[in-house]
C-alpha cells in the first residue's frame, strides 16, 4: 500500500484539479492556473509513466529526470491524441471536456497501475543510489548562481524595454458608412494626452469641428449625419508641441466616404 | 544541456516578450483561435490553410486556455518552451544510450545546438516545435524496442513508440516524414548486418501508414502544400548532379559577406569533420546499429550543401532540413572529438566558436532584424508595428471577423491573426500599376475583395525580403510609387474609411466597380 502513496496523491490532485477548473469561475484565474497547468502537462503523462514507462532508468541517468521527460512528453501526447477523440463529440473542445477527459485518462491509468504494479520489475521505486549523485563544487554553484543573474536580468530588462518599444506616435481615424448615418471615431497612440482637431465636411461645407484630448488608447467615436448622395470627409489634426515633437504639428489623417456606399 | 535549452528559448522570448511577432506563430495563433472558438479542429486558416490538418500543437494550448483561463500568448510559451526543452533532452538522452558516454552525448547536444534553427525557428509558437519533442521520444522508444528489453517491457515500449508516433503525425507533417525515414533507415542498416531489421521495419511501416491515413483522409491539402518545395528540392539536387542551376533566383546565401563566409566557413567545418566521426564509428562503434545508422544519415549533410549553391530557394530548403540532418551530424562531429588528442581544446574552441557564427548567420532572424529595433517595411518580424498591429485590430472590432481584405504580406498576417480577417497577400496588380484599371476590378470582384489595405511605407523603403506581398511581383517596384498606392483617392465608389497616418483602409465596392 506504501508503494501507491504518490499514485493515491496523483488521483486526489486530478480529482481536485478537475473539479477547479470545471467548476470555479473565471475570475479567479490564479487557482484555475494552479489547477490547469498540472492537469494538462503533469498528471495523465506522471499516470501514464506509473504503468506504460518500462524497465529503470538508463545507468547514470537520474530517475527524476527520467520519469520527469516521459512524464511531460506523454501529458503532452495525451492532450494531442484525446483532442481528436474530444473532436468526435458535438460540444467538442471545451472547458468541461478537456476537464473530463484529462481526469477521465488520469484515473484509468493511475488504475491500471494499481494493478500492474505489484507484478511488475518496473514497480520498483527509483532508487538514488543508481542515478548518478550531483554534487555541484563551489565553483560551479559560483557560475550557476552567475549565470541566473545575468539571464534573469536580461529577461527582466527584455520584459521592462519591450513596453517602450519606440514607434512613431499615430492617432487612428475613421469614418465608416451606415444606413443614414456614418460613425466617426478616433483612437490616440500617442504618449500621454494629446489634443486633436477634427473637421467634418459635407461635400464643401464644414458640418462640425471637434477639439478634445485623448489619453493613450482612449477613443472619441459619435455618429455624423450621411446626406444622400454627399461625400463627407474627416480630417485630423494631432496639435502637438512643435518643440518636443515638430512633426506633429503637420500630421494629419483624411478620410472620406461618399453616402450609399455602405458596405 | 537543460540550462542551454533554457537559455536559447529565453533568448527567444526576449525577442519579443510582448506578444508572438514571428510570422509562423501569428499562423497558428490564428488556428488556436479558431479552435477556441467553434471548440472544433480542422477548421479553415487563410494564412497557413494545412495547419488546421495539423493541430497538435493547437490542441495542447487550447486546452491550457480553456483550463485555466490564461492568455493565447502565455499559454503558447509555455507549451513550445517546454517542447523546446523536451526535445532537447529527448536529444540528449538519445546520444547517450547510443553512445554510452555523457561526454559524447553532451557534445553531441553542444553541437546540435549550433543548428541554425534551434535556437529560434525551432522554438517558435509553431507546430514542429512540439513535433520535435514527439520525435525525440519516439526515436528514444524506439532504441528501448530494438534494446535488450524483453516481454511486457517490451510490449510498454511499442506501445509507447507508437502513441509518441501518432502524437507526431497529427502535430507536423515533416516531422513526421524524417520519423518514418529514420525507421526506414534503421531498418536498412540493420538488415545489411542481419540484426534488429524486423523490429525498425516494423516501426517504419506503422509510422508510414499513420502518415499515408492522416494525409489521405484528414489533412488532405497536405501535397498541395508540400509540393512546390519537394520540386525546388529535388530540382536544386538535380541541377548539382547535373552541373546547372536551378533556373529562377539567386542560388547564394544572402546577406552581408561576413555572414556568407560565417555560413560557409561551419558547413566546410562540417563536411572536414564528418570523415573523421565516421572513422572513429567505424572503429569503436560498428557493431552498433543505431551509431552506424546515425553515421550514414550524416552523409545527408553533404546533399543539403550541394542544395543550398544550387537550388533558388536552397538555403531556407537547407535550413529547414538541418534540424533533421544535424542530428547524426552532431554524433558524428561527436564522434569526431574523441579521436582528439589531449591539449587540442583551442582547436576544438575554434571550431566552436565556428559554428555558433555560422549557425547564427544562417538561422533565424535574417540579418536585418537579428536584434529587434528599426522598422523593416514587409520584413517579417521587424515589418510589425503597433499601428500594422493597431489596424488590424480596428479591422476586427469595427468591420467584423471573416472579411475578405487585400494586403501587403505583413499586414496579411496581422489581419489574419490580430485582426481575424480571411486576408489576401498575392494581389499585388491591385496596387502595381498607375490607374485602376478594368482588369483590377475583375480580379477584385473575383477574389471577393471587400477592403484594401494600403501601407504607405511600400513608398518609403525597398523590399529587403525581395517583395512586399506573399508571391512574388514582378510588376511592382521597389519601393512603390506612392501614386500608385493613393490612386484609390480617386477612384469613384471607394470609401477611404480608415486613415492612421502610415496605414489606410479603403472599402471597395461590392461589384467591382471599373471606370
Amino acid at each position: 500500500m506504501r508503494r501507491n502513496t504518490d499514485l493515491a496523491v496523483t488521483a486526489a490532485g486530478t480529482i481536485a484539479a478537475a473539479l477547479v477548473t470545471g467548476l470555479v469561475p473565471s475570475a479567479l484565474v490564479w487557482l484555475r492556473v494552479l489547477a490547469g497547468v498540472p492537469l494538462v502537462l503533469v498528471l495523465p503523462g506522471y499516470a501514464l509513466t506509473a504503468f506504460a514507462l518500462p524497465a529503470r532508468s538508463p545507468r547514470q541517468f537520474s530517475p527524476v529526470l527520467w520519469r520527469t521527460l516521459w512524464t511531460t512528453g506523454l501529458s503532452l501526447a495525451v492532450a494531442v491524441l484525446g483532442g481528436l477523440v474530444l473532436n468526435l463529440i458535438p460540444a467538442g473542445l471545451t472547458r468541461v471536456s478537456w476537464a473530463v477527459l484529462l481526469a477521465v485518462v488520469t484515473l484509468a491509468a493511475l488504475a491500471a497501475a494499481i494493478w500492474l504494479r505489484p507484478s511488475s520489475a518496473a514497480a520498483a521505486p527509483p532508487s538514488s543510489a543508481r542515478g548518478a549523485r550531483w554534487r555541484p563544487s563551489w565553483v560551479a554553484a559560483g557560475y550557476g548562481l552567475a549565470a541566473l543573474a545575468m539571464a534573469g536580468t536580461a529577461t527582466g530588462l527584455a520584459v521592462v524595454s519591450g513596453g517602450w518599444e519606440h514607434s512613431t506616435p499615430f492617432a487612428q481615424l475613421w469614418l465608416v458608412p451606415g444606413q443614414r448615418t456614418a460613425t466617426l471615431g478616433v483612437r490616440s497612440a500617442y504618449p500621454g494626452t494629446q489634443a486633436f482637431r477634427l473637421v467634418l465636411k459635407d461635400g464643401t461645407r464644414q458640418a462640425g469641428t471637434w477639439d478634445f484630448t485623448l489619453t493613450t488608447g482612449q477613443t472619441w467615436q459619435r455618429a455624423v449625419a450621411q446626406p444622400a448622395g454627399q461625400r463627407i470627409t474627416a480630417q485630423l489634426n494631432a496639435i502637438g508641441n512643435p518643440v518636443a515633437n515638430p512633426a506633429d504639428q503637420t500630421k494629419t489623417e483624411t478620410v472620406a466616404i461618399t453616402s450609399g456606399d455602405a458596405r | 544541456m537543460l540550462c542551454a535549452a533554457i537559455a536559447t528559448y529565453l533568448i527567444k522570448f526576449c525577442y519579443s516578450p510582448a506578444a508572438f511577432r514571428f510570422s509562423d506563430e501569428l499562423e497558428h495563433w490564428r488556428t488556436t483561435v479558431n479552435l477556441l472558438g467553434s471548440h472544433h479542429l480542422f477548421g479553415v486558416n487563410y494564412l497557413l490553410p494545412v495547419s488546421p490538418g495539423y493541430p497538435g500543437l493547437e490542441e495542447v494550448t487550447a486546452a491550457l486556455v480553456s483550463l485555466t483561463g490564461m492568455s493565447l500568448f502565455a499559454a503558447g510559451l509555455i507549451v513550445a518552451g517546454l517542447a523546446h526543452v523536451l526535445f532537447t533532452a529527448a536529444l540528449y538522452l538519445l546520444f547517450r544510450l547510443v553512445s554510452h558516454s555523457p561526454r559524447i552525448a553532451l557534445a553531441a547536444c553542444a553541437i546540435y545546438a549550433t543548428n541554425p534553427h534551434y535556437q529560434v525557428f525551432d522554438a517558435i509558437y509553431g507546430y514542429q516545435t512540439l513535433a520535435l519533442a514527439f520525435f525525440g521520444l519516439a526515436l528514444v522508444a524506439a532504441l528501448g524496442i530494438a534494446g535488450k528489453a524483453t516481454g511486457p517491457d517490451r510490449a510498454r515500449w511499442w506501445a509507447l513508440a507508437i502513441a509518441l508516433t501518432a502524437a507526431t503525425v497529427v502535430t507536423h507533417h515533416v516531422t513526421s516524414y524524417m520519423l518514418a525515414v529514420a525507421f526506414f533507415l534503421l531498418a536498412a542498416v540493420g538488415a545489411s548486418r542481419k540484426r534488429g531489421a524486423v523490429r525498425a521495419a516494423t516501426l517504419a511501416a506503422v509510422t508510414a501508414g499513420l502518415v499515408a491515413a492522416w494525409a489521405g483522409l484528414v489533412a488532405t491539402g497536405t501535397v498541395s502544400y508540400l509540393t512546390p518545395a519537394v520540386h525546388s528540392f529535388t530540382d536544386g539536387l538535380a541541377g548539382a548532379f547535373s552541373g546547372h542551376t536551378a533556373a529562377g533566383g539567386e542560388a547564394t546565401p544572402s546577406g552581408p559577406l561576413i555572414d556568407q563566409v560565417a555560413g560557409y566557413a561551419a558547413t566546410i567545418l562540417i563536411m572536414i569533420g564528418l570523415p573523421f566521426g565516421w572513422w572513429r564509428i567505424w572503429r569503436t562503434r560498428r557493431s552498433d546499429t543505431w551509431a552506424l545508422a546515425l553515421g550514414v544519415a550524416a552523409c545527408a549533410y553533404y546533399l543539403l550543401a550541394l542544395l543550398r549553391v544550387t537550388a533558388p530557394d536552397g538555403s531556407e530548403l537547407a535550413g529547414r532540413a538541418l534540424t533533421f540532418v544535424y542530428v547524426p551530424v552532431s554524433y558524428t562531429l561527436a564522434m569526431a572529438l574523441t579521436g582528439l588528442r589531449r591539449g587540442k581544446l583551442p582547436v576544438v574552441a575554434a571550431g566552436a566558436v565556428i559554428l555558433v557564427a555560422g549557425g547564427i548567420a544562417s538561422g533565424w532572424p535574417p540579418y536585418w532584424e537579428r536584434l529587434p529595433g528599426s522598422y523593416v517595411v514587409d520584413g517579417f518580424e521587424s515589418g510589425i508595428t503597433p499601428e500594422g498591429v493597431a489596424a488590424a485590430a480596428w479591422a476586427g472590432e469595427t468591420l467584423g471577423p471573416g472579411q475578405r481584405i487585400a494586403a501587403d504580406y505583413t499586414n496579411y498576417l496581422l489581419l489574419g491573426s490580430y485582426g481575424d480577417q480571411n486576408p489576401v497577400g498575392d494581389l499585388d496588380p491591385l496596387y502595381c500599376g498607375a490607374i485602376w484599371n478594368p482588369v483590377d476590378a475583375a480580379l477584385a470582384s473575383q477574389q471577393q475583395i471587400g477592403y484594401l489595405f494600403v501601407d504607405l511605407r511600400m513608398s518609403e523603403q525597398k523590399s529587403v525580403t525581395g517583395g512586399y506581398f506573399t508571391e512574388p511581383a514582378p510588376a511592382c517596384s521597389s519601393p512603390i510609387p506612392r501614386q500608385q498606392l493613393t490612386k484609390f483617392d480617386t477612384v469613384p465608389g471607394f470609401n477611404r474609411i480608415y486613415d492612421s497616418g502610415n496605414i489606410v483602409i479603403y472599402a471597395v465596392p461590392g461589384d467591382g466597380y471599373a471606370p
